[in-house]
């Protein structure tokens, strides 16, 4: 995509970018819209402990639970955290390989993102355990009763591949901080900034033999980290496909959870990137060609997990099992329907709009628009989850769910856990890649240079 | 001062009270603010403090911990396919409406822990109910009154003896002028001694019987007692043989040994035409619901068809074909057939179907016409009489044995009020009940458990009731009681007892011997009548337009209310309706769409100037003008689990017609949530292939070829032995819940209250499904218990990260307490749902001294983890060892599953299914057999015999 | 001058005079230089012969392979420590481990790799001389420098000054410990 349109306007200089991203760590602007964020998220964090903390002291029965519905917020919430949380690694993997300029303005803070989903993500099944004080039982060490861990259990998978989804994330949005964390060292002016930033970009010199191992790695990271997106999220959806409850046993689910986890992130990555450009004034940086490009994205991803859903409802049909199809019926016009036709509109309408140019490089309907996408994956996951266990075999133990009251507090409340952390990112770290851009620009100038 | 509770709870009560009160008083709040949070407040508070939090009421209780009685002797000799071994049994009865219900009791270190039918017995056979099951629980109620009363005081046993003395003095000298008893029901040969000495010491005095389920004007039974074992056709003219009852478990017996498994020549044939559903209509080949007013009219076309006399009545087709049909079967089949009506019947067709069988030549084969077992009472010693004597202030002193005419007596009685009207007014009770609360004087009576006593069952037999504990609470038993009226130094319960069997148990031998077995021959009783007695009949109630016939039954679990401080019983789904916690009102399908209403919505039914507010509930096969409300509720004083819930069926009852009523029913538009197991308006899911019948036409119960197929891509684990497994014959499965009790009662499975069940948080180990089929206003209706399957591919454990599910080389699918972290992954893979999972803490602070009755086998589980049905692997552990002591192999029938042994149809069979002779073996290979979900390829250890029937169901 | 003299530092504006000049140097017959940017600059690693150096895929490998055995290895044992019969299912049920597996696999490759980029690089480093001249913070905005090492045979302070001056080095400031 190395275009006529430049991602970086050429009027730009090294030392403007440097200046424009180093600056908000240094002398942060928009102090004020900042502080309020924090005290809002904070107080949704609080809600989250309060919350954990009389789920810890009276058990998981004061959610919603019950049998047959014996997961729900916890385990779709977790699904939809990590999907959030996939398209950061996606943005900076993938489209680092495929060598596309623009994602530098974007990618550092789509990782952090990611980070911070993928840690709430894996919040979830720790706090829907029965007991969660043994949750030290799901790792292999010797124990003195000679049990061990049972490999075979998708939930076992969970553990290790979001363990590793979490540290291998941490580690690519790290390497790739380094030497944006010497740039802002090298800039800072209050010795505590100085010591700070200095401590943590491990006395990066930007020394050609530096950069070309850290380009090796970096590139071999990022390699790695795609295939690893996919599996992590295949992986989560066998955590379903591997019962044999109708609406759940189906050897679609691994790409149709893996293109909706997409899906939603994308979406995300705008939502947040028109946020900061809107707060930051980094209209310059991260420039509508890139919300442009985020925004058919997204609609590429949007129209992929259309199929899977179409797919899906053909697979019940095609399959002829009975209770696949009683399963699909319910949910168009069952007790839940409501989540399934709500997926199905908050995904796919309002994303018909990104069609249009108009549309795409407007940020506050792509703002929108993604909005509605999130919520919408929200509603699929839900649906997945609830619509299959709430019926599944035999009608004497068929149940409602109902989200309770705690249901509520942690879910809402957990959206502390995610934005607190970013924030502090926001506030502390160059928010995007400070290098990267002016190496995009340094080809820029070349390439305007040779004509 | 009248609330208050009994002085023994003390200070620490007073201060739970006020907890408790302001605990709502909150909620209420909440209820306002936060519906949701309302919702988990009351989980906690005011369902868990209410089901188990006696812990706080327990000052007095340190001091009773049980202890076994001395002068009791224990069963010795094992009856087969029993297994002995941890514990010691005693033969002895607890009480159902008066009869005996002979009982195995387990002690552990001196304490009952749990009660079984007596396998020794000749009618009973080892048969539970629910009943006899739940019955040890009542014996661990903190509830239960604990010392003498007087009035709301603290009052000891001299203090009481000393007033009796001057009151006895006082009635020898008038020859009893004055004073009169009240019992309940009772078949005790001991107490009818003791009261025919009394009526002999003060002929002034009377005794009342209280009977509410027979009638408050001493209506005499029609002395027809079925012989179910011994007919091939039974016609049931409204009368629920297999339900609830004293005889329960011997119907349920007879109608098991003529199903599943026997020659259809043997088998039973089963017509019942039902005013409101019930099991035994739920069994019956040929149902028929027809409104109370219709009754009569079917005997009589029965009559006339058998010739006992000619009458012209006019039957609706349906009627008359049934009518027809039955007619046939019954004449088709003279001397083995039966044809039997409800005590609730009209007495004119009592006589009229004592006539009939006279005339089948059934009399003597298939029932016998005898006099009542229990407590008749002469002229003028009804329950009305009583209160007119009381009117007419003829009553100065008043002893209620065993009996709570003030919550049971008919709406049209104000007994509260003419029960003041009584100057010395003592109550004798297992609760400080709500006559208690009216009386002057209240003595605690102790539990069967702990008493000296006797009584007869249905059958006839007699059983010695001996204590397996010591009295917990200061209680003094009945005949003591009853002695002291007369004598100055009354004998002990147990002399008193052996006095009455003197004759027949005179050498200590016999004596005993009739101890360890539980049960010995009644001495010949006087020639039964030889013909039926007269009857006095109710009237009918006449039907006014826009009115519906009211049937009054007694509730399926808590029965005439007794039962209602029962947390199993409780929290026991109703055979039909599967609600618990609470009674509704049955109306029919039609009935509901021409109200507008449906299960849940609040109905008013009001008849003869009082009313009941209940919660409908849409009962398919019910009558279409026919509303059905049950006894047992709306108590108010019957302890912290069984109070003020429910509506109270007793004040629509009057006294001249206690069983039928006519009135009107509409809806208050008010609308409750009904804590059901199964969820009502979800049962429209794919129900054809779980219950199968299978046909002459049609032997086998598979339905595709894959059935059969066993292929898989795992290797095949080797095959232990021995293999357990598991088959329930639905053929036999009269629903009764027997086994749902039992599991609960040997698993030491928790009651969670209403608001849990509400929620789906029941933990039953063992569940009934019910299903039906064909018209809601005829519907089929099948039951299906449903415990673990112990699948061979257990999707659940497969789902398990940490092993705490795995599977044992004997195919049990086992399930590690301690090792469980609650992902609940096994319960969400397990497609029968048969898992139950601790979402609360249900079990730390149960009241004591319920704790004293948990199995010491059975883990107690605790916050967080997931059980299920263990197959009793406690009892097959038990077995193995005593195998291994005797270094031999497990024998068949040595282990016996706590539902199995209690089942009374004897529906479920147990045991190696590696040996090709054993029972579970044999019935595998029959062609009824087969698997739930056999297509989702687990591989069921349990699985299903079809029920026989003669249409097939739909294929 | 105390202080030995460790290099001398020459600054130019752009990638490009950056690159010409190690072309220069090199071709001058300079062996210990090095080039510092605020981004890596195309073809630098060429010039200064570093893309040869293929330790880091090896590493990487080494720690994917490690994980992948390794964790099968766990897995495999296990199930033979505690060997019990899980859903019918066999002991050793490959698909099911072959998912932690990969997951380990590649949690190990990258780790590996990042270790390994950090030793080969020699980081972290807080302290180093060259932070102590002037002007080399500039090296993270928008300068680029060319370092010559007094290691080096060809060096010579005064001539190696006025040949860094000559490439068109802005500056040129001698780096001391």
């Amino acid at each position: 995509m190395a275009s006529k349109t430049p991602v970086i306007p050429l009027t730009e200089t090294y030392r403007d970018i440097s200046r424009e991203v180093a600056r908000i760590p240094l002398h942060m602007p928009a102090r004020v819209p900042w502080l309020i964020a924090l005290i809002l998220s904070l107080a949704l964090l609080s809600l989250f402990l309060a919350s954990i903390t009389y789920l810890f002291a009276r058990g998981v029965g004061i959610w919603g639970l019950n049998i047959p519905v014996n997961w729900a917020f916890a385990i779709h919430l977790y699904v939809w955290w990590l999907g959030l949380g996939h398209a950061g690694t996606l943005i900076s993997a993938m489209l680092l390989l495929m060598g596309q300029d623009w994602r530098n303005s974007l990618n550092r803070f789509a990782e952090a993102m990611t980070v911070c989903a993928v840690i709430c993500a894996g919040m979830e099944p720790i706090i829907h355990l029965g007991r969660p004080w043994f949750l030290y039982w799901m790792f292999p060490y010797p124990a003195t009763m000679g049990v061990w861990p049972q490999f075979r259990s998708p939930l076992e998978w969970d553990v290790w591949a979001v363990m590793t989804y979490l540290i291998v994330s941490i580690l690519f949005w790290y390497i790739g901080l380094v030497p944006d964390l010497a740039t802002v060292r090298d800039r800072a002016k209050k010795r505590g900034w100085q010591v700070f930033f200095g401590i943590f970009a491990l006395g990066w010199r930007g020394s050609a033999r530096h950069w070309a191992v850290w380009n090796k790695t970096y590139r071999t990271i990022a390699a790695i980290a795609v295939p690893l997106v996919v599996s992590v999220h295949s992986e989560v959806s066998l955590l379903f496909a591997a019962g044999q409850i109708p609406g759940w046993h189906s050897t679609i689910f691994p790409p149709y959870f893996v293109l909706g986890a997409a899906f939603s992130g994308f979406a995300m990555v705008a939502m947040i990137a028109i946020v900061m450009r809107h707060t930051f004034q980094l209209g310059h940086i991260v420039t509508e060609r890139h919300l442009d490009v985020l925004a058919k994205v997204t609609l590429a991803m949007g129209l992929m997990t259309a199929y899977g859903y179409v797919f899906e409802v053909f697979d019940a049909y095609y399959s002829g099992e009975m209770r696949e199809i009683a399963t699909i019926h319910d949910r168009f016009f069952g007790y839940y329907a409501w989540s399934f036709w709500g997926a199905v509109f908050f995904n796919f309408v309002p994303l018909q709009g990104l069609w249009l140019a108009r549309v795409r490089r407007s940020p506050v309907l792509l703002f929108l628009i993604s909005t509605s996408v999130v919520v919408g994956m929200w509603l699929e996951r839900y649906m997945i989850l609830v619509t299959s266990l709430y019926k599944d075999f035999l009608p004497s133990s068929f149940g409602y769910y109902h989200a309770s009251f705690w249901d509520w507090s942690t879910y809402i409340g957990m959206l502390g856990l995610f934005m607190t952390p970013f924030l502090l990112f926001v506030r502390f770290l160059p928010s995007i890649s400070i290098f990267e851009d002016k190496e995009v620009l340094a080809r820029e100038k070349a390439e305007a240079a040779h004509g | 001062m009248r609330d208050v509770p009994p002085v023994s709870r003390g200070k620490k009560f007073w201060r739970s009270i006020e907890e408790y009160q302001r605990s709502d008083a909150f909620g209420e709040m909440l209820k306002a603010e936060f519906p949701s949070l309302f919702e988990l407040w009351t989980v906690d508070r005011r369902e868990l403090l209410r089901v188990m939090g006696a812990s706080l009421a327990l000052a007095g209780m340190s001091a009773c911990k049980p202890v076994r009685s001395d002068d009791v002797v224990p069963f010795v000799n094992r009856p087969d396919g029993f297994l002995e071994g941890r514990a010691d049994h005693y033969a002895t009865a607890i009480l159902f409406d008066g009869f005996a219900q002979p009982v195995l009791a387990t002690t552990s270190a001196g304490r009952p822990i749990k009660l079984d039918g007596n396998p020794q017995h000749p009618a009973f056979r080892g048969g539970s109910t629910p009943f006899m099951q739940a019955a040890i629980l009542d014996l661990y109620d903190p509830d239960r009154s604990q010392a003498p009363l007087m009035g709301s005081h603290a009052a000891s046993w001299d203090d009481f003896d000393g007033q009796m003395a001057r009151w006895r003095a006082a009635w020898r000298g008038s020859g009893g002028a004055g004073l009169r008893l009240l019992i309940g029901p009772s078949t005790s040969p001991t107490l009818l001694r003791q009261l025919a000495e009394f009526r002999a010491a003060f002929p002034e005095a009377r005794v009342h019987l209280f009977d509410p389920l027979a009638g408050y004007n001493g209506e005499a039974a029609s002395g027809l007692q079925p012989k179910l074992e011994r007919a091939r056709v039974v016609v049931s003219l409204d009368d629920d043989l297999l339900g609830p009852g004293p005889s329960q478990a011997i119907h349920g017996r007879a109608w098991g040994e003529r199903h599943g498994e026997t020659a259809p020549s043997e088998r039973m044939r089963l017509f019942v035409a039902e005013t409101s559903p019930t099991q035994t209509g739920a069994k019956a080949d040929r149902r028929l619901g027809i409104p109370p007013s219709r009754l009569p009219m079917l005997a009589q076309a029965l009559g006339a068809h058998a010739g006992v006399r000619d009458a012209r009545v006019e039957l609706t087709d349906a009627e008359l074909a049934w009518a027809r049909e039955a007619a046939q079967a019954l004449t088709g089949a003279r001397g083995q057939s039966l044809l039997t009506t409800g005590r609730h019947a009209p007495a004119d067709v009592h006589a009229l179907v004592v006539a009939i069988n006279r005339k089948l030549g059934n009399v003597g084969q298939t029932c016998e016409i005898a006099a009542s077992m229990g407590f008749a009472p002469g002229p003028g010693e009804s329950f009305m009489d009583l209160v007119r004597d009381i009117e007419a202030r003829r009553a100065s002193a008043l002893f209620v044995l065993g009996a709570n005419p003030a919550y049971q007596a008919p709406g049209d009685v104000p007994f509260a009020a003419i029960y003041a009207k009584v100057p010395l007014r003592v109550h004798a009770g297992l609760h400080f009940d709500e006559t208690a609360a009216l009386s002057n004087w209240h003595v605690p009576l102790p539990h069967a458990l702990e008493d000296w006593s006797d009584a007869r069952s249905p059958d006839g037999l007699a059983t010695i009731i001996q204590p397996v504990v010591r009295p917990l609470y200061d209680s003094r038993p009945l005949h003591e009681i009853v002695a002291a009226l007369t004598s100055d130094q009354p004998p002990t319960a147990r002399e008193i007892v052996r006095q009455t069997w003197a004759t027949q148990l005179g050498d200590d031998a016999s004596w005993v011997h009739a101890l360890k077995t539980g049960f010995l021959a009644m001495p010949d009783a006087a020639t039964p009548p030889q013909d039926a007695p007269a009857l006095q009949s109710s009237p009918r109630p006449m039907l006014k337009d826009g009115e519906v016939e009211i049937v009054i039954r007694p509730d399926p679990t808590i029965h005439d209310g007794s039962f209602a401080n029962n947390g199993w019983l409780q929290e026991l789904p109703k055979p039909l309706f599967k609600t618990t916690w609470e009674n509704v009102v049955a109306i029919s399908p039609k009935l509901s769409s021409s109200l507008q209403v449906e299960s849940g919505d609040m109905l008013r039914v009001d008849s003869g100037g009082r009313a009941i507010e209940g919660p409908a509930w849409v009962l398919p096969g019910q009558p279409e003008r026919v509303v059905t409300l049950y006894l047992g509720y709306g108590r108010k004083r019957a302890g912290r689990v069984g109070s003020d819930i429910g509506y109270d069926a007793y004040r629509m009852r009057s006294a001249a017609g206690p069983w039928t009523t006519a009135g009107t029913v509409k809806p208050t538009g008010a609308r409750v949530k009904l804590a059901t197991t199964q969820e009502q308006h979800l049962m429209d899911g794919e129900v054809e292939g779980l219950v199968r019948t299978v046909t002459p036409e049609h032997p086998s119960a598979l339905r595709k070829e894959e059935e059969l197929d066993q292929a898989s891509f795992y290797p095949k684990w080797p095959q232990g032995k021995p293999a357990w497994g598991m088959v329930i014959d639905l053929d036999r499965c009269i629903g009764c819940n027997a086994c749902v009790v039992a599991c609960q009662a040997e698993n030491n499975v928790p009651v969670v209250g209403k608001e849990q069940v509400a929620r789906g948080h029941e933990m039953h180990w063992l569940r009934i499904d019910r299903y039906y089929a064909g018209e809601p206003d005829d519907p089929e209706t099948h039951f299906e218990p449903v415990p673990c399957m112990h699948c061979e591919q257990a999707p659940c454990e497969m789902g398990c990260p940490v092993h705490a599910t795995v599977h044992s080389p004997e195919g049990l699918n086992l399930m590690v307490y301690n090792r469980c972290i609650g992902t609940r992954t096994c319960s969400s893979y397990c497609p029968y749902k048969v898992r139950r999972f601790n979402w609360f803490d249900y079990t730390t602070d149960a009241p004591s001294p319920t704790e004293a009755q948990r199995n010491p086998d059975v883990t107690v589980r605790g916050r967080g983890v997931m059980e299920k049905c263990t197959y009793c692997i406690q009892r097959i552990e038990a077995a193995t060892v005593q195998a291994d002591i005797e270094n031999r192999g497990v024998r068949e029938g040595e282990v016996t599953t706590a539902c199995q042994q209690a089942c009374p149809a004897q529906a479920i069979s147990f045991g190696n299914l590696a040996d090709a002779e054993s029972a579970v073996a044999r019935q595998r290979r029959s062609p009824r057999n087969y698997s739930l979900l056999a297509e989702q390829g687990t591989r069921p250890r349990t699985t299903y015999l079809a029920k026989i029937g003669e249409e097939p169901d739909g294929e | 001058m105390a202080e030995p003299l460790l290099g001398f530092l020459g600054e130019f504006g752009t990638p490009e005079a950056l690159l010409d000049a190690a072309k220069r140097a090199r071709s001058d017959g300079f062996k210990c230089i090095d080039a510092f940017s605020p981004f890596p600059v195309e073809g630098m690693a060429e010039v200064l012969r570093l893309n040869g150096d293929q330790r880091i895929g090896w590493i990487t490998i080494a720690g994917g392979l490690f994980g992948f055995l390794g964790m099968l290895g766990v897995q495999l044992f296990v199930n033979v420590d505690y060997p019990i019969e899980v859903g019918g299912r066999p002991l050793f049920a490959w698909p099911a481990f072959f998912v932690v597996d990969f997951e380990i696999m590649i949690l190990c490759a990258v780790l590996f790799a990042v270790g390994g980029m950090l030793i080969i690089n020699r980081l972290p480093k807080l302290y180093h001389p060259l932070f102590g001249t002037p002007r080399f913070g500039l090296a993270s905005a928008d300068r680029f420098f060319l370092y010559i090492d007094a290691s080096d045979p060809k060096f010579d302070p005064a001539r190696t000054r006025s040949f860094l001056g000559s490439l068109g080095a802005w500056t040129v400031e001698p780096v001391r410990p």
